[in-house]
């Protein structure tokens, strides 16, 4: 066969893009529904081994900050990661690094799974704060497939917070607070605060052939013995037994549109072959900037089109403390977090809120790669205080979808065959309003639980995993890219199905919400064609 | 580059302390050195006067360090790296730092089960009511 030669598949009824979360979720939920369906799913990267992952090996912190660091850009830097189809994206605008994972299960092999839910309130922003945009629906009409996705995950935690309403019992009990996440729970306390433990997509009870969490540590260099969910341990093995087909190493280089329909794909496949794959509908989710990047290199026209990116500012506040605490080990979402200030309250200066999270620690190595300063006598005097004697509070903010902040194509073209691609994102002066009120209130709590010394971190750029809202839902064309059901208004029989779509993000995780939310869209499909 | 003179420069990147388990200086950590010696060729090359470097009290050293360090930001940010995680996994002084040399996995860690006390002070929280907008 000549190398030229395109390779022509048989005509499947749905594509889709990216077997992350949402991909994963969706194709689940329609091969259920509708099992005549050919679903067929293509994915850039491929399946994680887990007999050979870094927690296993003497070098896993340096490995942590190299070939599986959460950075795509720092993989490649560091020669890149045979199993995660990295694509180097320009983050020089942005003041957050964009984090993922490019296999099969996407971002949630190396997410840490902490697994809120947005509140009803971020539905409907606009409504009650006349800010951002409300959602074309409701948490009320989300609530089912939440709990849907809740069970097909397995959630750890504890009913009955009442920052939302009542949820169903959690399947496991929640992971332990351990002496740091206890110590934190009293200083809440203490202040009469909100707090409650962290719901958590992570096994407490075995579970069939996954264990119960060991607390080993690193989460986010994927997790040795699948305690932590994930698409490829979850929704991919019911998928799969049900007739969906994954096909890995597959990069979609284009949705072919003619005529204002979508055809199909064209993609280049693991031995570097073009291929053309016709499909009735073509569903997207390849996160918030892979998502812009395909629609975009396809020729979609849309004015929101990879605009609004929307990440969740961050900070962090640590605070060191006499006795020694745990928290360099256990996953590293947990273990508690307060939504005294997620609601907003109009003496604050701002819209809006936030989300804190006290998180579990570093471990030494990375401990000691981010001290100021960062070497000599005086940078190991600070390790020695800091090293299993800190407590850090995580600082997430809303932020609000801005135009400006937005995925662009450069005019390059990427190892991978498509455009290169670059983000630029600001931080805007009411999100930095928001990260300063909420360092000051992790402040508070961490003086309550008796730190003698605070470092804060106004600005944690590598903490860019919620990449959102750049084809968001709407009903006006000239401001939102999709439509309830995720179809791009400029081309029906795409869908997108990912964390794109968000008209606005809450203060807290997506993963949860985004879940939900490609559930429905399943649903929705299956109804448009019934 | 002599090995002398490595050693000298990685002692005063990590010079170790006396604490109740003392972690070693760099140069007594067991380091294996082949990549360090390698990524401290610019740094050395950067040192206005070596023998100078040589002679000097650890706390010119810092000083002549800091200039290299400002002269050739990228080379001393490879070496400082390369050095950091090489020190940090060494075995003793991990053990110095009272942490467990074996990889995470495959036991895991141990942490403090949660007990009632715990959940019970929840209680507070859930006598506040609705805390959600509608």
């Amino acid at each position: 066969m000549a190398a030229s030669e395109q390779i022509k598949f048989g005509p499947v009824d749905v594509a889709i893009v990216g077997s992350g979360l949402g991909g994963a979720v969706f194709a689940r939920r329609l091969t259920s529904r509708a099992p005549r369906l050919r679903i067929l799913c293509l994915e850039r990267g491929d399946w994680l081994d887990r007999s050979n992952l870094p927690a296993q090996q003497p070098d896993w912190q340096r490995l942590a900050l190299g070939a599986w660091a959460t950075s795509p850009n720092l993989r490649l830097k560091a020669g890149g990661n045979a199993l995660s189809a990295d694509y180097p994206i320009d983050d020089s605008g942005s003041d957050f690094k964009p984090l993922m994972w490019n296999g099969v299960g996407g971002s949630t092999v190396n997410w840490a799974a902490h697994f809120p839910r947005l509140h009803p309130s971020d539905f409907k922003t606009r409504t009650l704060d006349g800010v951002g945009d409300d959602w074309p629906f409701s948490y009320f009409d989300l609530e089912p497939y939440y709990d849907l996705n809740d069970e097909a995950f397995g959630v750890s935690g504890l009913a009955g917070d009442p920052a939302y309403p009542a949820k169903k019992s959690r399947r496991m009990p929640p992971l332990p607070l351990g002496r740091m996440g206890a110590k934190a729970a009293q200083a809440f306390d203490a202040l009469g605060w909100h707090w409650w433990p962290v719901d958590a997509a992570i096994n407490t009870v075995t579970e069939g052939d996954r264990a119960a969490c060991n607390h080993c540590g690193p989460c986010q260099q994927g997790c040795v013995t699948g305690a932590k969910s994930s698409t490829d341990l979850t929704y991919w093995p019911r998928a799969i037994a049900s007739g969906v087909e994954l096909r890995t190493r597959c990069v979609v280089q284009e949705i072919v549109i003619e005529g204002g329909v979508a055809t199909g794909v064209r993609y280049r496949d693991g031995a570097g072959r073009d291929c053309w794959q016709p499909a009735s509908t073509v569903v997207v989710a390849g996160n918030g900037i892979g998502t812009a990047r395909l629609l975009l290199a396809s020729g979609i026209q849309s004015p929101a089109l990879g605009r609004n990116l929307m990440f969740h500012p961050a900070a962090y506040v640590r605070g060191m403390f006499a006795e020694e605490l745990d928290g360099p080990v256990g996953p590293v979402g947990c273990a508690v977090y307060s939504h005294e200030f997620y609601e907003t309250a109009a003496s604050r200066g701002f819209k809006r809120g936030i989300h804190l999270q006290v998180t579990r620690e570093n471990p030494l190595l990375i401990q000691a790669s981010r001290l100021e300063p960062a070497w000599g006598a005086e940078a190991q005097r600070l390790l020695r205080e800091e090293f299993r004697h800190s407590m850090a509070v995580l600082v997430l903010a809303e932020d609000l979808p801005e135009l400006h902040n937005r995925v662009t194509l450069t005019k390059e073209t990427a190892a991978d065959g498509l455009p290169g691609v670059r983000i630029e994102y600001a931080l805007s002066r009411e999100s930095r309003r928001a990260l300063d009120f909420g360092m000051a209130r992790a402040e508070e709590m961490l003086r309550a639980a008796g730190a003698h010394r605070i470092v804060r971190v106004p600005l944690a750029p590598y903490t860019g995993w919620h990449l959102l809202g750049t084809a968001r839902m709407g009903s006006d064309p000239a401001t939102s890219v999709t439509d309830a059901n995720g179809c791009l208004h400029a081309v029906p029989n795409v869908i997108v199905a990912d964390g794109s779509l968000f008209p606005t993000v809450g203060a807290c995780n997506p993963g949860s919400t985004i879940g939900a939310l490609a559930l429905r869209l399943a649903d929705a499909l299956v109804g448009a064609s019934a | 580059m002599s090995r002398v003179l490595l050693l000298a420069v990685l002692d005063t990147l990590l010079p170790g302390d006396a604490g109740q388990t003392p972690l070693p200086p760099a140069s007594e950590a067991g380091l294996d050195l082949g990549t360090l010696e390698r990524l401290a060729e610019p740094v050395v090359a950067a040192l206005a006067d070596r023998d100078a470097f040589l002679m000097a009290s650890p706390a010119d050293r810092v000083a002549l360090l800091r200039i290299v360090e400002t002269n050739v930001p990228d080379a001393f940010k490879a070496l400082l790296t390369e050095a950091l995680a090489t020190y940090y996994e060494a075995p003793p002084v991990v053990a110095a730092l009272g942490w467990r040399t074996a990889p995470p996995q495959p036991h895991g860690h141990d942490v403090a089960p949660s007990d009632d006390t715990a959940w019970l002070a929840l209680d507070k929280v859930k006598a506040r009511g609705q805390l959600w907008r509608a």
